[in-house]
């Protein structure tokens, strides 16, 4: 019975974990999502919009890192910078708002754009779900099973249907966005569906 | 359209006369914000610490020990040669420091010396005794370092900004975030890739919805929601101050006392932490416990610059940046006098928490001073027996009792422990509060269940 209560004392101290608690995902498990659901892996890296230079890797003490990340090794390791705050707040906006430009950019491949060492290539699946959405605006790429596609591409089973409906009515009835452009509405859905708690917080 | 950039044609040609070129007002926001707090007297706060694991024997700097207790064997003393010499306070009180301290001489009206001050007598861990000193609790609490953002004046942005490894268990610690100058000059060029944040955007106004709707129930997820919600309601408005700062690429000391000064200047933080990364203290071994001498010099030389940095960083075009700021500079225990059972030419130290010296300056506190003093300060005084209750073997020094009316240490020997008797890290934390104007709801007390521990007013400038 004692070692039972001191395990569970020690459980109960044990530091907070991205995937377990009230804490954002942090970077590597975002990451990962990214390249289950949206980006091919081939060098890319979701976090490369925030890197000094294109290409280059992280390291220790660089932005990415304040994004929520684990810390130390061995039984001193702890997850940290895993609280929302003002600072990994703002750096995930600058990050997923780069990000779902380039997303957006699929559909226009033609636009010139800074050469990159690592360019985004969408997975197949999230390929097609985006391709209907071009046509925006026209009528064929408001359907719900187009935007539903979408929506489930980014967040998976993650967020429940109210979150769903609220993105999908701020989009088809918001004056902005009904008659706005495919790149300028599929880079807005993007960020709008990737800073929803459901997709960077630990839940 | 073929040589547009794609960014912009994204966010700048596709958008235009949609209202969102609203950078100018946010910085004229902001702007207006730093000037409404420039009508405040500036006051901000940077703590400087010592990685965990560390623990500095501060008879090696001030509190030192004549070297005849070394020669009776009480205290190892890896110098060896030269006595310590009396450094006099602004008070008249003195205590002895070694010839190390000497880097600091130039800024002995710049900071006053407290001794004797205890931590956590209940435990003596790396662990409980730095969360002991930020939060007021072994286990973690919340810490003070944020409280100083919720005093009398208008709250900033961010509680502090870090540079260095913190290990505080702190509840209150979301708006404390590592902030390296090579991080905040990525972060700066990260901004100018994209447009700025317009609050006043549908977009912004829709992403906040949805925080806002996940943030009213009961749960973790939802007190989470509600963080996002905060953090990014204000992040526009840091967004916009971080692009008035100039940061460094290299990651020094120097260069995060720089990037301080323009973060305080902006009004983005209240707060510094600087842990002193480089350093280890933690001499239980004679082996590392020898290297103390040379380690404390470089400590010394470091601490030096710090103060220098501070003085030669500008906040405006009369004031410095230690002008406006209180620094604390405190690890979280001190050492023993030796470790049982090694002669005393070959010995290391273990923990001591009934001791530490913390060097404490800037605005709000009467500098030069010594305040404070430690008990075994020769061979032959005797020890009180509330000493001995936590120390039988002698291996330790002990924060003398003090009178708080008059802010010297009293020559009695108390024969049972009284924390009101003691002067503690909850006093000094508290007379950094009352500094700050944090409500006394706030403040530590001097016990569990005890009274609030009493402010040393003869530090309150």
């Amino acid at each position: 019975m004692k070692v039972v209560a001191v395990f569970l004392i020690l459980l109960s101290s044990s530091t907070a974990t991205a995937e377990g608690n009230n804490v954002l995902r942090g970077y590597t498990v975002v990451n990962r999502l990214v390249h289950e659901r949206i980006a091919q892996r081939n060098g890319f890296q979701v976090g490369q919009y925030l890197l000094p230079q294109a290409g280059s890797t992280p390291q220790n003490g660089d932005l990415l890192s304040l994004l929520g990340t684990y810390d130390g090794s061995d039984t001193s390791a702890a997850y940290s910078n895993g609280d929302p705050n003002t600072v990994n707040m703002l750096l995930w906006y600058i990050d997923l708002n780069m990000f779902a430009d380039d997303i957006a950019l699929q559909c226009a491949p033609s636009l010139t754009d800074e050469p990159k060492v690592y360019p985004l290539k969408l997975t197949k699946d999230f390929l097609a779900a985006l391709k209907p959405l071009c046509a925006w605006p026209a009528e064929s790429a408001k359907s719900d099973a187009v935007l539903y596609a979408f929506w489930s591409g980014i967040l998976g089973f993650d967020a429940p249907p109210e979150e769903f409906q609220a993105w999908k009515n701020y989009f088809l009835t918001g004056a902005e966005y009904s008659s706005a452009s495919a790149a300028k509405l599929i880079s807005a859905m993007s960020l709008a569906a990737m800073f929803n708690p459901y997709f960077l917080l630990a839940n | 359209m073929e040589n547009i950039n794609r960014r912009q044609f994204l966010k700048w040609g596709a958008i235009a006369g949609t209202g969102a070129f609203f950078f100018p007002s946010m910085v004229t926001k902001a702007l207006a914000k730093s000037a409404f707090q420039q009508n405040e007297d500036p006051h901000f706060f940077l703590m400087i610490t010592m990685p965990l694991s560390s623990g500095l024997d501060n008879s090696y700097l001030f509190d030192a020990r004549p070297l005849e207790m070394t020669k009776n064997g009480i205290i190892q003393n890896y110098r060896k040669s030269g006595d310590p010499t009396p450094w006099l306070g602004s008070n008249g009180i003195s205590t002895l420091a070694t010839d190390i301290v000497k880097p600091l001489l130039p800024f002995k009206s710049d900071f006053s010396i407290v001794n004797g001050a205890l931590m956590d007598i209940g435990f003596d861990g790396h662990d409980q005794n730095i969360n002991f000193l930020f939060t007021g609790d072994p286990f973690g609490g919340e810490s003070f370092v944020p409280t100083l953002n919720q005093g009398n004046q208008s709250p900033k942005e961010l509680d502090a900004i870090l540079r260095g490894r913190y290990s505080v268990t702190q509840k209150n610690g979301s708006q404390t975030v590592p902030l390296s100058p090579s991080g905040a000059k990525n972060l700066i060029s990260a901004l100018q890739r994209i447009p700025p944040l317009a609050p006043q955007s549908d977009l912004f106004q829709f992403l906040m919805s949805r925080f806002d709707a996940n943030s009213s129930g009961p749960g973790g997820f939802s007190s989470a929601s509600g963080m996002m919600k905060n953090a990014f309601s204000n992040s526009s408005h840091l967004a916009a101050m971080m692009t008035q700062i100039n940061a460094d690429a290299t990651d020094s000391n120097e260069s995060f006392i720089k990037l301080l000064g323009q973060v305080f200047r902006t009004g983005a933080a209240k707060s510094g932490i600087l842990v002193l990364d480089q350093f280890g203290f933690d001499t239980h071994d004679s082996i590392s416990a020898a290297k103390q001498p040379v380690m404390f010099g470089i400590l010394m030389d470091t601490l030096a610059s710090i103060f220098a940095s501070m003085k030669s960083t500008p906040y405006d075009s009369t004031r410095s940046l230690l002008d406006v700021t209180t620094v604390m500079f405190c690890s979280e225990f001190s050492r023993t006098l030796r470790q049982n059972g090694r002669p005393i030419d070959d010995t290391g130290t273990d923990h001591n928490p009934l001791n530490n010296s913390i060097l404490i300056g800037g605005k709000g506190i009467r500098c030069g001073q010594v305040i404070g003093s430690s008990d075994y300060a020769s061979s032959t005084e005797t020890l009180s027996s509330a000493h001995l209750l936590f120390d039988k073997g002698k291996f330790k020094t002990m924060g003398r009792p003090f009178d708080f009316d008059r802010g010297i240490s009293r020559t009695d020997l108390p024969t049972e422990y009284k924390a009101s008797d003691y002067l503690g890290i909850g006093s000094v934390v508290n007379t950094i509060q009352s500094a700050f104007g944090v409500p006394q709801s706030r403040w530590r007390l001097s016990e569990r269940n005890g009274a609030i521990a009493p402010v040393i007013k003869q530090l309150l400038s």
